[in-house]
């Protein structure tokens, strides 16, 4: 019986690999070769590609997705650092064509300067807010001052009730 | 000034929400397209009808004209077909850019439908060279060309009957009264 059963969950597991080695490699976008004159290419390829975004697909770099925009675009990538271009001037073409959309990090210019500085900013007003709170809740109860005399006469109230209850 | 910093959450939480609410109706996939005011690329394809003519840039400068980039794969291309022919009834030029597609293919979906372009180039899967340039990265897509060439109006998505009237068609006029 035990050995049975043995058999079952070894063509069982035999099974689940198989179908793990099949679609394991599925889930991977883009699969294309590239022959990269010069090794620094390929990691560039990678880091541009990671940076670009697509444009037919809103949240997908063009490295990840399969759509044939960012095909074309990966292409053009290679094509690109093959002629020996700089990461700056391969931006640059994208974004004189598809547009800012396609950059995940936005340029620093006139009309994103709130994209960038605002975020920081709201960390810094909230850490002030958050002083002055704390500040003035500490500060909140007012020391009592007492002349000299009034002073005595406060401790010897205490030191009578001291004595009532001993 | 107490009393007041006791509303601040809520008046964030309002701006917040605000902000958030009208991000909801927003349309992710309409942008400005980078070549409006920009020249017409430098290209050389040929003509759907005749693989022997080559078509360049210059071929088409001089007159104001609608680019419109289909293909026979493209299930919305066939929803606006019918406003490409109508604006071509109205005598506006409309040059086809047939994008990513076959040959046979194209020919079948201009017979089935009708071939309201003036000409049409021919792009081979592959191929990058104007659909690339123009930004393209779908279909359809439709651009308007002034007398120099230069794009004036850029639409990536369906043209609907009522586009043509109130945008498509005056910007075509405007561009024509001009010199």
């Amino acid at each position: 019986m035990a050995s049975k059963a043995l058999i079952f969950y070894r063509t069982l597991s035999l099974f689940m690999f198989v179908l793990l080695v099949l679609f394991a490699s599925s889930s991977y976008a883009a699969i294309e070769l590239y022959d990269f004159t010069d090794d620094s290419y390929q990691a560039r390829y990678k880091d541009v590609g990671g940076k670009l975004r697509c444009p037919k697909c809103e949240n997908q770099s063009i490295a990840d997705s399969n759509s044939p925009s960012a095909y074309d675009m990966r292409q053009e990538l290679y094509r690109l650092l093959e002629e020996g271009k700089t990461d700056s001037q391969i931006y640059d073409f994208m974004v004189s064509r598809f547009g800012d959309y396609v950059l995940y990090e936005p340029p620093m210019r006139k009309d994103t300067w709130l994209l960038w500085y605002l975020p920081p900013a709201l960390v810094v007003l909230g850490l002030l807010l958050a002083f002055f709170l704390v500040r003035s809740r500490s500060s909140a109860k007012p020391a009592i001052t007492l002349s000299a005399s009034e002073r005595q006469a406060r401790i010897q109230q205490i030191l009578e009730l001291e004595k009532e209850s001993s | 000034m107490k009393r007041f910093l006791l509303f601040l959450p809520l008046i964030a939480f309002v701006l917040v929400g605000v902000f958030l609410y009208k991000g909801l109706s927003m349309n992710p996939s309409a942008r400005e397209s980078a070549l409006l005011g920009k020249p017409m690329p430098e290209f050389s394809l040929p003509n759907l009808h005749d693989p022997l003519q080559q078509i360049t840039h210059e071929n088409l400068l001089g007159d104001v004209f609608i680019l419109n980039v289909w293909g026979s794969w493209c299930p919305s291309c066939y929803d606006e077909h019918n406003e490409i022919v109508r604006m071509a009834q109205m005598g506006v030029p409309i040059v086809g850019l047939n994008y990513k597609d076959e040959r046979s293919k194209a020919f079948r979906y201009l017979a089935q439908l009708g071939n309201p372009y003036s000409v049409v180039l021919f792009e081979e899967d592959g191929l990058r060279e104007l659909a690339f340039n123009l930004g393209v990265y779908g279909a359809p897509e439709t651009f308007l060309f002034d007398r120099d060439g230069i794009v004036r109006y850029h639409l990536a998505g369906v043209i609907t009957p009522q586009l043509v009237d109130e945008v498509i068609m005056p910007e075509v006029r405007k561009w024509q009264a001009k010199r």
